[in-house]
Protein backbone atom coordinates (compact mmCIF):
# COMPACT_ATOMS: atom_id res chain seq x y z
CA UNK A 1 0.00 0.00 0.00
CA UNK A 2 1.60 3.25 -0.98
CA UNK A 3 1.76 5.76 1.48
CA UNK A 4 -1.00 8.27 -0.10
CA UNK A 5 -3.53 5.80 -0.08
CA UNK A 6 -5.98 6.28 2.86
CA UNK A 7 -6.17 3.19 5.93
CA UNK A 8 -9.95 4.34 6.16
CA UNK A 9 -12.05 1.57 5.17
CA UNK A 10 -15.87 2.06 4.12
CA UNK A 11 -16.01 -0.10 7.50
CA UNK A 12 -13.73 1.89 9.76
CA UNK A 13 -16.28 4.72 8.53
CA UNK A 14 -19.25 3.07 9.73
CA UNK A 15 -17.46 2.05 12.88
CA UNK A 16 -17.27 5.90 14.33
CA UNK A 17 -19.97 6.61 16.30
CA UNK A 18 -21.01 2.98 17.32
CA UNK A 19 -21.94 1.94 21.44
CA UNK A 20 -21.31 -1.31 22.52
CA UNK A 21 -23.14 -2.72 25.22
CA UNK A 22 -23.18 -0.67 28.53
CA UNK A 23 -21.26 -2.93 31.54
CA UNK A 24 -21.54 -2.44 35.11
CA UNK A 25 -18.50 -2.98 38.19
CA UNK A 26 -17.78 -1.87 41.39
CA UNK A 27 -15.20 -0.07 42.74
CA UNK A 28 -13.98 -2.75 44.84
CA UNK A 29 -11.59 -2.15 48.14
CA UNK A 30 -9.82 -4.92 47.46
CA UNK A 31 -8.67 -4.35 44.12
CA UNK A 32 -8.16 -0.61 44.45
CA UNK A 33 -5.98 -1.89 47.71
CA UNK A 34 -4.36 -3.76 44.78
CA UNK A 35 -3.59 -1.18 42.76
CA UNK A 36 -2.71 1.45 45.38
CA UNK A 37 0.32 -1.04 46.16
CA UNK A 38 1.32 -1.52 42.77
CA UNK A 39 1.42 2.45 42.58
CA UNK A 40 3.79 2.64 46.00
CA UNK A 41 0.64 4.87 46.74
CA UNK A 42 2.67 6.89 50.07
CA UNK A 43 -0.77 8.70 50.72
CA UNK A 44 -1.29 6.96 54.41
CA UNK A 45 -5.01 8.20 54.93
CA UNK A 46 -5.53 6.76 51.39
CA UNK A 47 -4.58 3.46 52.04
CA UNK A 48 -6.47 3.50 55.44
CA UNK A 49 -9.31 4.31 53.54
CA UNK A 50 -8.75 1.72 51.14
CA UNK A 51 -7.74 -0.93 53.56
CA UNK A 52 -11.26 -0.24 55.63
CA UNK A 53 -13.36 -0.25 52.65
CA UNK A 54 -14.61 3.23 54.33
CA UNK A 55 -17.55 4.24 51.30
CA UNK A 56 -17.26 7.72 52.13
CA UNK A 57 -13.83 9.08 51.25
CA UNK A 58 -13.21 10.19 47.97
CA UNK A 59 -11.28 7.56 46.21
CA UNK A 60 -8.41 9.17 43.28
CA UNK A 61 -9.30 8.95 39.93
CA UNK A 62 -7.09 6.29 39.37
CA UNK A 63 -9.92 3.53 41.48
CA UNK A 64 -11.29 3.69 37.79
CA UNK A 65 -8.84 1.80 36.42
CA UNK A 66 -10.01 -1.64 38.55
CA UNK A 67 -12.41 -1.27 36.13
CA UNK A 68 -10.44 -1.85 33.12
CA UNK A 69 -11.53 -5.35 32.33
CA UNK A 70 -15.21 -3.90 32.00
CA UNK A 71 -13.65 -1.29 29.94
CA UNK A 72 -14.64 -3.13 26.67
CA UNK A 73 -12.29 -1.35 23.64
CA UNK A 74 -14.38 -1.91 20.93
CA UNK A 75 -12.57 -3.26 17.44
CA UNK A 76 -12.86 -1.47 14.55
CA UNK A 77 -12.49 -3.63 11.77
CA UNK A 78 -9.03 -3.20 9.23
CA UNK A 79 -6.87 -1.79 11.54
CA UNK A 80 -3.78 -2.84 11.97
CA UNK A 81 -1.83 -5.40 14.30
CA UNK A 82 0.36 -3.45 15.56
CA UNK A 83 -0.68 -0.83 18.04
CA UNK A 84 -0.03 1.83 20.99
CA UNK A 85 -1.89 4.27 23.21
CA UNK A 86 -1.19 7.65 22.09
CA UNK A 87 -3.19 9.49 24.38
CA UNK A 88 -5.72 9.30 27.51
CA UNK A 89 -7.66 11.97 28.48
CA UNK A 90 -10.05 11.87 32.01
CA UNK A 91 -12.80 14.33 32.25
CA UNK A 92 -14.07 13.91 35.90
CA UNK A 93 -17.33 15.46 37.24
CA UNK A 94 -18.26 13.63 40.44
CA UNK A 95 -16.52 11.84 42.95
CA UNK A 96 -15.42 8.25 43.33
CA UNK A 97 -16.23 5.85 46.34
CA UNK A 98 -15.83 2.08 47.03
CA UNK A 99 -18.60 0.00 46.63
CA UNK A 100 -20.14 2.50 43.65
CA UNK A 101 -21.52 0.59 40.92
CA UNK A 102 -20.17 1.97 37.57
CA UNK A 103 -22.35 1.57 34.56
CA UNK A 104 -19.48 1.86 32.05
CA UNK A 105 -20.54 2.75 27.85
CA UNK A 106 -18.20 2.28 25.13
CA UNK A 107 -17.52 4.23 22.28
CA UNK A 108 -15.66 4.59 18.92
CA UNK A 109 -15.48 8.06 19.11
CA UNK A 110 -13.41 8.92 15.87
CA UNK A 111 -11.05 7.54 13.60
CA UNK A 112 -8.14 9.95 11.95
CA UNK A 113 -4.85 9.06 10.72
CA UNK A 114 -0.97 10.46 10.11
CA UNK A 115 1.22 9.90 7.42
CA UNK A 116 5.11 9.95 8.56
CA UNK A 117 5.84 10.36 12.04
CA UNK A 118 7.48 7.34 13.89
CA UNK A 119 5.35 4.39 13.11
CA UNK A 120 4.96 5.87 9.41
CA UNK A 121 1.54 5.58 8.21
CA UNK A 122 -0.77 5.18 10.90
CA UNK A 123 -3.89 5.21 11.97
CA UNK A 124 -5.61 7.30 16.06
CA UNK A 125 -8.57 5.18 16.77
CA UNK A 126 -9.72 7.13 19.70
CA UNK A 127 -12.19 5.03 22.06
CA UNK A 128 -14.31 6.92 24.81
CA UNK A 129 -15.91 5.17 27.59
CA UNK A 130 -18.61 7.18 29.72
CA UNK A 131 -19.10 6.14 33.33
CA UNK A 132 -22.56 6.76 34.87
CA UNK A 133 -22.60 5.53 39.19
CA UNK A 134 -25.61 4.57 40.76
CA UNK A 135 -27.61 7.14 41.19
CA UNK A 136 -28.00 8.41 37.70
CA UNK A 137 -24.95 10.58 37.65
CA UNK A 138 -22.02 10.81 35.10
CA UNK A 139 -18.80 10.52 36.85
CA UNK A 140 -16.28 10.37 34.36
CA UNK A 141 -15.77 10.30 30.48
CA UNK A 142 -12.28 8.36 29.74
CA UNK A 143 -11.02 8.92 26.21
CA UNK A 144 -8.24 7.15 24.89
CA UNK A 145 -6.39 7.53 21.41
CA UNK A 146 -4.79 3.96 20.26
CA UNK A 147 -2.23 4.28 17.05
CA UNK A 148 -2.47 1.27 14.57
CA UNK A 149 0.96 0.96 12.46
CA UNK A 150 1.86 -1.39 10.22
CA UNK A 151 5.86 -0.77 10.78
CA UNK A 152 8.09 -1.05 13.36
CA UNK A 153 8.38 1.04 15.73
CA UNK A 154 11.65 2.84 15.93
CA UNK A 155 11.65 2.77 19.58
CA UNK A 156 12.09 6.38 20.30
CA UNK B 1 1.07 20.47 52.94
CA UNK B 2 -1.51 20.85 49.86
CA UNK B 3 -0.69 23.51 47.67
CA UNK B 4 -3.46 26.55 47.95
CA UNK B 5 -4.78 28.39 44.92
CA UNK B 6 -3.74 31.39 46.78
CA UNK B 7 -0.42 30.25 46.71
CA UNK B 8 -0.43 29.44 42.76
CA UNK B 9 1.05 31.78 39.69
CA UNK B 10 0.95 31.09 36.33
CA UNK B 11 4.53 30.27 34.89
CA UNK B 12 5.28 28.49 38.24
CA UNK B 13 6.65 24.77 38.13
CA UNK B 14 6.37 22.39 40.55
CA UNK B 15 8.47 20.33 41.92
CA UNK B 16 9.99 17.29 39.99
CA UNK B 17 9.78 13.65 41.24
CA UNK B 18 11.08 11.02 40.24
CA UNK B 19 9.93 7.65 39.71
CA UNK B 20 11.62 4.27 38.71
CA UNK B 21 8.61 1.67 38.17
CA UNK B 22 10.13 -2.25 38.69
CA UNK B 23 8.93 -4.74 36.75
CA UNK B 24 7.54 -6.37 39.57
CA UNK B 25 5.51 -3.34 40.32
CA UNK B 26 4.42 -3.60 36.30
CA UNK B 27 3.35 -6.61 36.70
CA UNK B 28 1.41 -5.94 39.95
CA UNK B 29 -0.72 -2.73 38.32
CA UNK B 30 -1.11 -5.01 34.93
CA UNK B 31 -2.47 -7.96 38.01
CA UNK B 32 -4.85 -5.12 40.06
CA UNK B 33 -5.96 -3.59 36.41
CA UNK B 34 -6.47 -6.37 34.38
CA UNK B 35 -4.08 -4.63 31.69
CA UNK B 36 -3.19 -6.76 28.79
CA UNK B 37 -0.34 -6.65 26.34
CA UNK B 38 3.03 -8.59 25.43
CA UNK B 39 4.64 -5.30 25.30
CA UNK B 40 4.39 -4.38 28.84
CA UNK B 41 6.15 -7.95 30.17
CA UNK B 42 7.53 -9.88 27.25
CA UNK B 43 10.95 -8.86 26.41
CA UNK B 44 11.28 -10.88 23.11
CA UNK B 45 8.12 -9.87 21.93
CA UNK B 46 8.59 -6.07 22.95
CA UNK B 47 12.03 -6.26 21.03
CA UNK B 48 11.00 -8.91 18.06
CA UNK B 49 7.55 -7.91 17.65
CA UNK B 50 7.24 -4.08 18.28
CA UNK B 51 10.50 -2.72 17.91
CA UNK B 52 10.96 -1.31 20.62
CA UNK B 53 14.22 -1.36 23.12
CA UNK B 54 12.51 -3.56 25.95
CA UNK B 55 9.22 -4.10 27.46
CA UNK B 56 7.40 -0.87 28.18
CA UNK B 57 5.37 0.87 30.89
CA UNK B 58 1.63 0.98 31.00
CA UNK B 59 0.49 4.04 29.72
CA UNK B 60 -1.88 3.92 32.34
CA UNK B 61 0.40 3.28 35.15
CA UNK B 62 2.06 6.50 34.21
CA UNK B 63 -1.42 8.12 34.42
CA UNK B 64 -1.73 6.60 37.78
CA UNK B 65 1.59 8.22 38.80
CA UNK B 66 0.23 11.41 37.47
CA UNK B 67 -2.70 10.96 39.72
CA UNK B 68 -0.67 10.91 42.69
CA UNK B 69 1.46 13.32 41.20
CA UNK B 70 -1.33 16.23 41.36
CA UNK B 71 -2.47 14.74 44.74
CA UNK B 72 0.52 15.01 46.38
CA UNK B 73 0.56 18.63 45.86
CA UNK B 74 -3.27 19.64 45.36
CA UNK B 75 -4.29 17.38 48.10
CA UNK B 76 -8.20 16.41 48.08
CA UNK B 77 -8.68 19.25 45.45
CA UNK B 78 -10.42 17.79 42.95
CA UNK B 79 -8.77 16.56 39.31
CA UNK B 80 -11.59 17.64 37.12
CA UNK B 81 -9.54 16.46 33.97
CA UNK B 82 -6.12 14.70 33.11
CA UNK B 83 -4.82 14.19 29.66
CA UNK B 84 -1.44 12.37 28.43
CA UNK B 85 0.03 12.27 25.39
CA UNK B 86 2.04 9.16 24.82
CA UNK B 87 5.72 10.31 23.18
CA UNK B 88 7.85 7.62 24.12
CA UNK B 89 7.82 4.76 25.60
CA UNK B 90 9.42 4.51 29.13
CA UNK B 91 10.86 1.16 30.11
CA UNK B 92 10.90 -0.78 33.27
CA UNK B 93 13.41 -0.06 36.18
CA UNK B 94 14.00 3.14 34.35
CA UNK B 95 13.89 6.63 36.05
CA UNK B 96 11.37 9.25 34.99
CA UNK B 97 11.08 12.65 35.71
CA UNK B 98 7.80 13.98 36.43
CA UNK B 99 6.85 17.56 36.72
CA UNK B 100 4.51 20.43 35.86
CA UNK B 101 3.85 23.92 35.44
CA UNK B 102 0.79 26.45 36.15
CA UNK B 103 -0.44 27.60 32.97
CA UNK B 104 -3.64 29.71 34.01
CA UNK B 105 -5.80 30.31 37.24
CA UNK B 106 -9.15 31.51 36.50
CA UNK B 107 -12.71 31.63 38.28
CA UNK B 108 -15.92 30.44 36.47
CA UNK B 109 -19.41 30.64 38.07
CA UNK B 110 -17.90 31.44 41.49
CA UNK B 111 -15.29 28.09 41.10
CA UNK B 112 -12.04 28.43 40.86
CA UNK B 113 -9.35 26.29 38.86
CA UNK B 114 -5.90 25.80 38.17
CA UNK B 115 -4.58 24.92 34.45
CA UNK B 116 -1.81 22.72 34.46
CA UNK B 117 0.78 21.13 32.05
CA UNK B 118 2.61 18.29 32.94
CA UNK B 119 5.43 15.76 31.55
CA UNK B 120 7.10 13.10 32.12
CA UNK B 121 11.05 13.12 31.01
CA UNK B 122 12.70 9.91 30.37
CA UNK B 123 17.26 10.14 31.70
CA UNK B 124 18.10 11.34 28.28
CA UNK B 125 15.71 14.17 28.75
CA UNK B 126 13.09 13.01 26.00
CA UNK B 127 9.69 14.12 26.65
CA UNK B 128 7.63 10.48 26.81
CA UNK B 129 4.50 12.39 28.50
CA UNK B 130 2.93 15.71 27.80
CA UNK B 131 0.39 16.37 29.33
CA UNK B 132 -2.63 18.55 31.01
CA UNK B 133 -4.50 18.89 34.04
CA UNK B 134 -7.22 20.76 36.08
CA UNK B 135 -8.06 20.99 39.21
CA UNK B 136 -10.67 22.59 40.95
CA UNK B 137 -10.82 24.39 44.33
CA UNK B 138 -13.44 24.46 46.70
Amino acid sequence: MSDDESLITPAMEAAIGSEGTPATDTIDAHRVLRLMRALNEADADLLAAAESGDTSYPMPTYALLTTSTRQEQLSVPDTPERALMAADAWQVSAPIHIGDTMTIVPRVAEIQERIGGRVGHSLFVHHEWVYTNQHGQEVARVRRTVTHFQQRHTGE
Amino acid sequence: MPLSFESLAEGAELPNQQRTPSTEQVLAFCDATGTRGPQFLDPEFAKEKMGLPGPIIPGNMKQGFLDQYLRRHFGAHAITRLQLNHRRPDLHNVEMTIGGEVTKLREEDGKRYADLELHIDNPQGDRSVRGAATIAFD
